[in-house]
């Protein structure tokens, strides 16, 4: 997935085009999108979305709210029943808050007969103590497919202004993309807020690119097709992977060269995943 | 009576010709333009509509007429209802090449005065379409596409016993320009037929340059008198109405899709012609167009119709030849026809007319239009919307999509949970069979008319769906509305360019 659409649950018509944009994954918000007073009306509209199939189900999720708010429970009991497959969940600090939630899964799967493990979890880390947890949370459930880095909460914590520099997001961008990796988990980038600043996206998104996230959350429709091409591998980088392949088909051995670059294992492996990566991407 | 787009026609209409009901087979051949003899005489100068409108001869319950070329900012058409008002005219018949604004204010009140008794329009807005529905207007309003009001008039069927033509500027030889003064406003493509055919013309200017003027729209052989008022209105105002840019993602999806179209239909190619809609969508279209024009170094033979600043910016970066500009929509576009002798005026006639030979309209090779509803055999409304209230205008819609070798309509599958792709379309305005694709945000529906073109775009890999899937898909959606029954009584008629009746409103 290079990008992921976030929806607010309070708004029908977007919600209902919300998948003609091109984006590869589509988040619908019940958390910072939705006032306090709209919560009741958004989970009803998006629990009735999913059941009435009139969104694409195989490639959405839904952002609940943070488990410190009285919402997260209401969330779940509306949304699992409804056949919904993937959470995304806020503001991701410890262990024990997903031990929490996914206690709640659990029991709900078994109520309305859902198989065991069918929920499937994203975890956004938004806070310095969730950057500093990322890699301890990795194992905490079996349900966690993918890491999430969001800025914005983070930066305000820490008196950063975001758009001034990209450097001081290296570290949390860093650690959250490493602790994903070592677990096997996908890792997503955060959202960039400022609509009308399409070379601030480009650059924000080459550095997370950079980084090691794979895809990126975007606000707006206008933003998808810069992280789409941003995430996918370019022609070069396609060209150089089949030109790794067929190498090492030749030589069949350990290590080998390429125009003076050494050709190992783990290149190999990367050149694969790029041309596994590039063909899923033509293929939609 | 049912006409050939499967419409009732009555056999008779209160307020109106006999209907002749439309028919696919139309021969325009058969068809004579009035022979145009020029005004043998000076022109006359005044300060006093009063006395002007005394010497044109005008009596009550004739025709008289007005154009839309300075849209939201006109004052004109509210000074002379009122001063008619005041000379106690009695059941006049209003011809408008389109009104909005102001100027549906003004003729609401002369209405309900009983100055006016019938109108005759392109299109109308708010309040004019509410009295419309509410049966307020004595006689059926009568509305004519561009090209099918410049044929006519020019045929002499609505003869015009005075028209009204309000102008930027005018010499002391009684030339008329929309491009000089203080209120400039571009073309006076559309006045210039009832400038040509009326019994009596008056121009109505705020500005009267001593010396000649360097652009002359209509020349003072069409003139019978100028009269010269404090102000004609706001050119500022100019770019409203229909006008509007859109910047919303829906529309942006449905322009990209409606380009690609464009970009694997083979259209795009050098000497090619283009002309869009004044909708948001069909703008758009025009951005994408640019940006492939100079990427493939494409250049254009003309674009046509309401001129943007967009398409003055694609003329003087070359790639388009000429610009031929029937009403200028802002006033980049305006200047522009002042100082580039490549920006073309032209008339109504030479624009859409079916009885000009080789009309501007029956030379595009690419047309984008939007509309209020689609339906199953690809008719198109572009008045009202599916519960009967007025919307839009019919425009140049019929002209050009009877014209252009491709017709492509963008429009969103649905408004407001309403379906605009339908089973049946409340009005027709333009017949399906000159409309060759739909594009919506939800698919792109070619008419089976056009299995060349459903074959080159299905080659190109473009994802097509049938309109019947398509209204199904969005039927799924939104659920089919309740449409309700027809009224009785006709308060509008939609004519086709050959001035048969094409649909009928009823309200």
């Amino acid at each position: 997935m290079r990008s992921w659409l976030y929806c607010p649950g309070n708004r029908p018509k977007m919600m209902i085009n919300a998948h003609l944009y091109g984006a590869d994954g589509l988040v619908f918000d019940l958390e910072d999108s939705v006032s306090e007073e709209q919560k009741d009306e958004a989970r009803i509209l998006v629990t009735q979305a999913f059941i009435e199939k009139t969104i694409p189900s195989g490639i959405s999720a839904v952002r609940i709210n943070s488990v410190e708010t009285e919402h997260w429970k209401k969330d779940l009991e509306s949304l699992i029943p409804s056949g919904v497959c993937t959470i995304r969940i806020p503001k991701v600090e410890t262990s024990e808050q997903i031990q929490t939630i996914c206690n709640l899964i659990s029991s709900l799967e078994k109520e309305n007969n859902i198989n065991e493990g069918f929920v499937t979890l994203q975890c956004i880390f938004e806070t310095p103590i969730g950057v500093e947890n990322a890699f301890k949370i990795g194992n905490s459930s079996p349900r966690i497919r993918s890491y999430s880095f969001g800025a914005e909460d983070y930066c305000a914590m820490l008196g950063i202004n975001r758009g001034v520099s990209l450097l001081p997001l290296d570290y949390p961008r860093s650690r959250i993309a490493s602790a994903a990796a070592a677990f096997g988990y996908r890792a997503y980038d955060t959202v960039w807020g400022f609509l009308n600043d399409p070379e601030g996206l480009t650059r924000d998104s080459e550095r997370g690119k950079s980084l090691g996230f794979e895809g990126k959350s975007v606000i707006h429709p206008d933003q998808i097709e810069i992280v789409n091409s941003i995430f996918s591998p370019t022609t070069e980088e396609i060209k150089i992977a089949r030109l790794i392949l067929e190498k090492a088909e030749i030589t069949q051995s350990g290590a080998s060269k390429l125009k003076g670059r050494m050709i190992d294992r783990p290149v190999i492996l990367r050149a694969k995943k790029l041309i596994e990566k590039s063909e899923s991407f033509n293929d939609q | 009576m049912i006409n050939d787009v499967g419409r009732e026609v009555p056999e008779s209409i209160d307020g109106y010709y006999e209907p002749r009901p439309y028919t696919s087979k139309t021969n325009y051949k058969t068809k004579q333009k009035r022979s145009y003899i020029p005004r043998n005489k000076s022109t006359g100068f005044s300060t006093s509509l009063k006395k002007a409108i005394e010497r044109s001869g005008l009596q009550a319950g004739g025709r008289i007429s007005f154009h839309h070329h300075l849209r939201l900012g006109d004052r004109v058409v509210g000074q002379v209802l009122e001063v008619l008002e005041i000379m106690s005219f009695k059941d006049l018949i209003i011809c408008l090449s389109s009104v909005m604004g102001p100027s549906c204010e003004s003729i609401e009140r002369a209405v309900e005065k009983g100055l006016i008794r019938r109108i005759e329009t392109t299109g109308l807005k708010t309040p004019l379409s509410e009295m419309l529905l509410e049966n307020k207007i004595p006689e059926p309003v009568v509305f004519r596409s561009h090209g099918g009001r410049a044929r006519a008039i020019d045929q002499g069927e609505i003869p015009i016993d005075l028209a009204f033509i309000a102008a930027a500027a005018a010499d002391r030889s009684g030339n008329l320009s929309g491009v000089q003064g203080p209120n400039q406003f571009g073309s006076m493509g559309y006045a210039l037929v009832d400038a040509q055919n009326a019994s009596y013309v008056l121009g109505i200017t705020d500005f009267i340059s001593d010396g000649p003027l360097e652009h002359i729209s209509i020349a003072a052989e069409n003139i019978d008198e100028i009269v010269q008022v404090d102000s004609i209105g706001e050119s500022r105002e100019l770019s409203g109405g229909s006008l509007r840019v859109s910047r919303r993602p829906l529309d942006k999806l449905i322009a990209r899709t409606a380009f690609n179209v464009l970009a694997s239909a083979d259209v795009l190619k050098p000497g090619f012609s283009y002309q869009t809609g004044s909708g948001g969508v069909s703008l758009l279209v025009t951005s994408y167009l640019k940006e492939f024009m100079k990427e493939h170094d494409i250049k254009g033979s003309f674009a046509s119709g309401g001129i943007t600043a967009d398409l003055v910016k694609m003329l003087k970066e070359n790639l388009f030849d000429t610009l031929w500009d029937v009403q200028s929509f802002d006033n980049v576009a305006a200047q522009s026809l002042m100082e580039n002798p490549r920006h073309r005026e032209m008339s109504a006639s030479r624009y859409a007319s079916p009885v000009f030979d080789g009309c501007i309209a029956e030379k595009l090779d690419v047309m984008i239009l939007s509309a209020t509803e689609i339906d199953r055999n690809f008719h198109i409304n572009s008045i009202t919307g599916t519960n009967g209230r007025i919307l839009g205008a019919l425009g140049g819609a019929p002209d050009t999509a009877a014209g252009s070798k491709l017709t492509v309509v963008v429009m969103p599958s649905f408004r407001g949970r309403i379906p605009t792709v339908c089973n049946s379309v409340k009005t027709i305005c333009t017949p399906g069979h000159s409309i060759d694709i739909l594009v919506t945000e939800r698919g792109i529906s070619v008419n089976p008319r056009r299995p060349d073109l459903i074959e080159k775009l299905s080659r190109r890999k473009l994802e097509l769906i049938s309109i019947n899937d398509l209204i199904d898909k969005v039927q799924n959606i939104t659920g089919v509305p309740e449409i309700g029954a027809n009224k009785s009584r006709i308060s509008g008629i939609v004519e086709y360019r050959d001035g048969s009746v094409l649909d009928c409103i009823r309200s």
